[in-house]
């Protein structure tokens, strides 16, 4: 990983960034991310099939946002969520150096191999970045492909009352530490809806009646942004399968609006915009 | 006190007394006599006062403990509980579990000493506890000083009092409104007897002459505080007999929950009354 | 003394009998995707005796994750206080040492000067039955600690692995003693010990730092660059507390219809970006690392200065729930060495 490095230490010595964020060894099977603000740290950057973590997500933090320029590392399906960022305005495409990687797949350091979130990726070549490093890899599904999630099979096959005995077994687990939400690119809000009180809208207790709120109103404020990046799923310490959920909602929105989030900064989000040939069939 | 530690006392509101628009005062009586009869508290504690089906507010105790049969809460608007308190009524019943946490040193330290008082905005709630104590016991100590201000005339607390100290001859009253301070809002129109200045300034173009034994007593927000520190020991006050509130985050009030403290210091243990000379000892984390 | 012996289908044949009784409380291992989780049992439920870790703790079996501390009715003449469910007796099965010793340390917290008697009285009517460690990784530190892969400190009964199909029962407390002899009948085989078994010693888990010369650092660096540099990479979840067996923070909420309401105690988390927020706005730990900084001052010197322990067992949970990869090890021994040199 010479490039990464020598390109890092170019972007920290000649200031063009306060900060780069990149990925760092962890054990012999495992990365981590680092935060780089000099040379030396600059030493330690990796980039290889462990490189797991969307860094994306420290953009929305709001020491990372007060700095002028910061570079970060990102996949193509990293670089997915900081094109949602862009179009929803919450950063600044001059504040970020993307350093692209090329990438065929992640493997989880487990064992259980090639990451489900590769094999539906379009982007094993970032789309959009200030620069590429890596060998271009060959893309394995056409841009204009609907993804199929088998994952979900499954579940839509199921009864709703078995739905609904698999949630409430699920989510039972759910300790509502937050982790999904803290490393998810796009919870951005500065301060989330379960942290309201004035009204409470969501019980704050790890109850069923709370932990069905709390994990179904985040599906849902993700739903037409989500970009499959898989990291609530990744960080839940319950191994509660929250990508399902996320999963349903972008299905839904290929099928009823014919959209994939995070390609394209200048479209708009489903459900931000109005469209008259949008179908309506769901107000009855 | 109850077994269950989280379990309140049952008080009645048994008046209430519109400070400034969005801050009020309740005065509370045991509901049940036999509490009422064994409670007792000292200036500067603190007590967590709650709405039934709203939560839990920590608020020091505005009433001076010489003050037998009632205790009183001044409280502003801001959050859920607080929201939910504004809008009861006299004869409501609310919760209350304390006293906690320290208090003043009266006994101590402050006895026989010259004692001076600044507070701006709410801060004077602690501060008044104090004060009161003072006032009750007059003779325990020498001269009285108290300056107090608000940004305007509209947000100083306890009117009716400031009138009260202003007519007594055994206490000297400064009271200020911030520059600009003095217009009358609300329609309310008031011609402005007191000072227009910055607390810390006008406590410095005072006749308050500070010397190494006197005791003072600050409360406000931190600002104020900032600014005001450096002009009491230029004064000739020394850290040790300067004296605060810290008000951190609490759910317990109890050295349980764990959000109140400042390094090694529990601010619902140890506290709140702290010295500047501990103070400065302590981490900058509240 | 007498020895006793239990194997692993009579354990479990006893804790689902045990989780029948509606008048009690039994937690056990239980496996999902690859990990398994200590959780509360019915008579149903499918134990995994074979496991290295839970990925939680056991403290949720005695500081739940959320409790009622106050039930109220809302009446038109006013508010009265109703009664609470009692405290049932409780038996939790599948920690190691080191879930064990943090019950103890609680302990001192919650009966400092106001006793919590919702901790207490579980702590009363627990019955804490712990596995001796067979197993390690990376993030396991308990001898640095004063730990020990069997050590006793807060169980009623450990556990020693003798054979594949069982264990030896070692009684520790009264407690223990009278939960064998009342269920003897489990306990009653006798196991020979097969070779080949594996035996965690202490000696296995290298000590890795000097925890006074890590408080003495903490005391001193408060404002040390250090802590932004081995905590930036935190994103302020609360993984690692509710998986940690000793942290303790709640918070206190109510929830009520027109005539009724409770009020719970719930886990919080300093490491949560709004813990400390004031209704002002103002946050004296705003930023992440200032967030994590309390965290590891708060159990490796502010506890020690109130109750003269470190509040961490070496456990690792902390290390292994997060993915943002913060490791407490590492930063504490990082800090050990900053420690060092600034001895030199």
């Amino acid at each position: 990983m010479q490039e990464l490095v020598k390109k890092a230490k170019e972007l920290i010595e000649s200031k063009e960034v306060d900060l780069l964020i990149g990925y760092q060894s962890d054990g012999e099977k495992g990365a981590k991310p680092l935060f780089v603000k000099n040379t030396q740290q600059a030493e330690k950057l990796i980039f290889n099939q462990y490189c797991l973590n969307n860094l994306v997500t420290y953009l929305k933090r709001p020491d990372v946002k007060a700095l002028k320029k910061v570079a970060v590392v990102a996949k193509g399906c990293d670089i997915r969520s900081f094109v949602m960022l862009l179009s929803e305005n919450q950063v600044s495409r001059d504040a970020i150096f993307i350093i692209g990687m090329t990438c065929d797949h992640v493997v989880s350091p487990d064992g259980t191999g090639e990451n489900e979130k590769c094999t539906t990726c379009k982007v094993h070549n970032p789309h959009l970045a200030d620069v590429v490093l890596g060998a271009p890899v060959p893309e394995k599904i056409a841009k204009d492909k609907p993804v199929h999630y088998a994952q979900l099979e499954k579940l839509n096959a199921m009864s709703q009352e078995e739905r609904w005995a698999f949630w409430q077994e699920e989510l039972s687990r759910c300790i509502r530490c937050y982790a999904c939400r803290q490393a998810c690119p796009l919870c951005y809000c500065e301060r989330c809806i379960v942290d309201f009180n004035t009204p409470q809208w969501i019980d704050t207790r790890s109850n069923p009646r709370g932990n069905f709120a709390w994990n179904i109103v985040r599906a849902l404020h993700l739903a037409g942004r989500c970009i499959n990046c898989g990291e609530c799923e990744r960080v839940c310490p319950a191994n509660i399968p929250l990508m399902l959920l996320n999963q349903s909602l972008q299905e839904e929105a290929q099928e009823k609006f014919a959209w994939e989030a995070g390609y394209d900064p200048e479209s708009q989000p489903p459900l931000t915009t109005f469209r008259k040939e949008d179908d309506e069939d769901f107000i009855r | 006190m109850p077994e269950n530690i989280y379990e309140p006392y049952l008080m009645e509101i048994t008046e209430i007394l519109q400070e400034t628009p969005d801050t009020q005062t309740f005065r509370l009586a045991f509901k049940d006599p036999s509490v009422k009869e064994k409670f007792s508290f000292k200036a500067g504690q603190f007590g967590l006062y709650s709405a039934f089906g709203a939560g839990e507010s920590t608020f020091c105790i505005a009433s001076s403990p010489t003050r037998k049969d009632y205790i009183e809460c001044t409280f502003r608007t801001t959050g859920r509980v607080t929201s939910e308190l504004a809008n009861m009524n006299v004869g409501d019943t609310i919760g209350f579990r304390g006293p906690y946490g320290n208090s003043f040193p009266l006994e101590e330290k402050f006895y026989g000493k010259n004692i001076t008082f600044v507070a701006g905005g709410i801060g004077l709630a602690p501060v008044r506890c104090v004060i009161w104590n003072v006032l009750d016991l007059r003779d325990k100590f020498k001269d009285v000083h108290i300056v107090y201000g608000a940004r305007t005339y509209t947000d100083l607390t306890y009117k009716h009092e400031l009138k009260e100290w202003e007519e007594r001859k055994d206490v000297h009253l400064v009271k200020t409104v911030d520059p600009g301070g003095d217009t009358p809002e609300c329609g309310c129109t008031v011609k402005w007897n007191g000072c227009v200045g910055f607390v810390p300034t006008v406590l410095e173009q005072s006749t308050i002459k500070g010397g190494k034994d006197d005791i003072a007593v600050v409360c406000g927000p931190p600002i104020m505080i900032k600014f005001t520190l450096p002009v009491l020991e230029k004064m000739g006050f020394v850290p040790e007999n300067i004296y605060t509130t810290l008000e951190n985050k609490m759910k317990c009030g109890l050295g349980k929950c764990g959000r109140c403290n400042v390094g090694n210091f529990y601010v619902c243990k140890h506290g709140p009354v702290i010295s500047y000379a501990d103070l400065s000892k302590l981490p900058q984390e509240y | 003394m007498a020895e006793y012996y239990i194997t692993q289908s009579k354990m479990t044949a006893l804790l689902k009998e045990l989780a029948s009784d509606s008048g009690m409380e039994v937690f056990g291992p239980v496996k999902k995707g690859n990990d398994v989780f200590i959780s509360k049992m019915d008579g149903k439920t499918e134990l995994c005796l074979d496991y290295f870790i839970s990925v939680n703790s056991i403290k949720e079996a005695i500081f739940p994750r959320f409790e009622p501390i106050l039930k109220y009715k809302l009446r038109s003449e006013g508010v009265e206080l109703a009664e609470l469910p009692p405290i049932k007796p409780l038996v939790v099965f599948g920690g190691h040492p080191c879930d064990a010793a943090s019950i103890p340390l609680m302990k001192d917290l919650f009966s400092w000067d106001y006793k919590d008697h919702f901790y207490l009285q579980r702590l009363e009517k627990v019955v804490i039955i712990t596995l001796a460690c067979v197993e390690k990784d990376e993030n396991c530190f308990c001898t640095s600690l004063g730990g020990s892969p069997h050590g006793e400190t807060g169980s009623d009964i450990l556990l020693e692995r003798v054979s594949k199909d069982g264990w030896q029962a070692k009684i520790v407390s009264e407690k223990g003693k009278k939960f064998i002899e009342t269920h003897l009948d489990f306990f009653r085989d006798t196991i020979t010990p097969e070779k080949g078994i594996p035996k965690l010693q202490d000696k296995d888990i290298p000590v890795m730092f000097q925890s006074d010369r890590v408080k003495k650092w903490i005391e001193k660096n408060f404002d040390h660059p250090l802590w932004e540099e081995v905590a930036s990479n935190c994103w302020s979840c609360a993984a690692c507390t509710y998986v940690c067996p000793t942290c303790h923070c709640f918070d206190i909420t109510d929830d009520a219809t027109m005539w009724e309401g409770v009020r719970t105690k719930n886990w919080d988390a300093c490491t949560l970006p709004f813990f400390t927020k004031h209704a002002s706005g103002h946050n004296p730990r705003s930023q992440s690392y200032e967030r994590y900084r309390q965290r590891i001052s708060h159990k490796y010197s502010y506890y020690i200065d109130l109750f003269n322990h470190v509040s961490c067992t070496g456990c690792g949970r902390c290390s292994r729930v997060c993915k943002a990869g913060v490791n407490i090890l590492d930063i504490v021994k990082r800090i050990d060495e900053e420690s060092k040199k600034g001895e030199k």
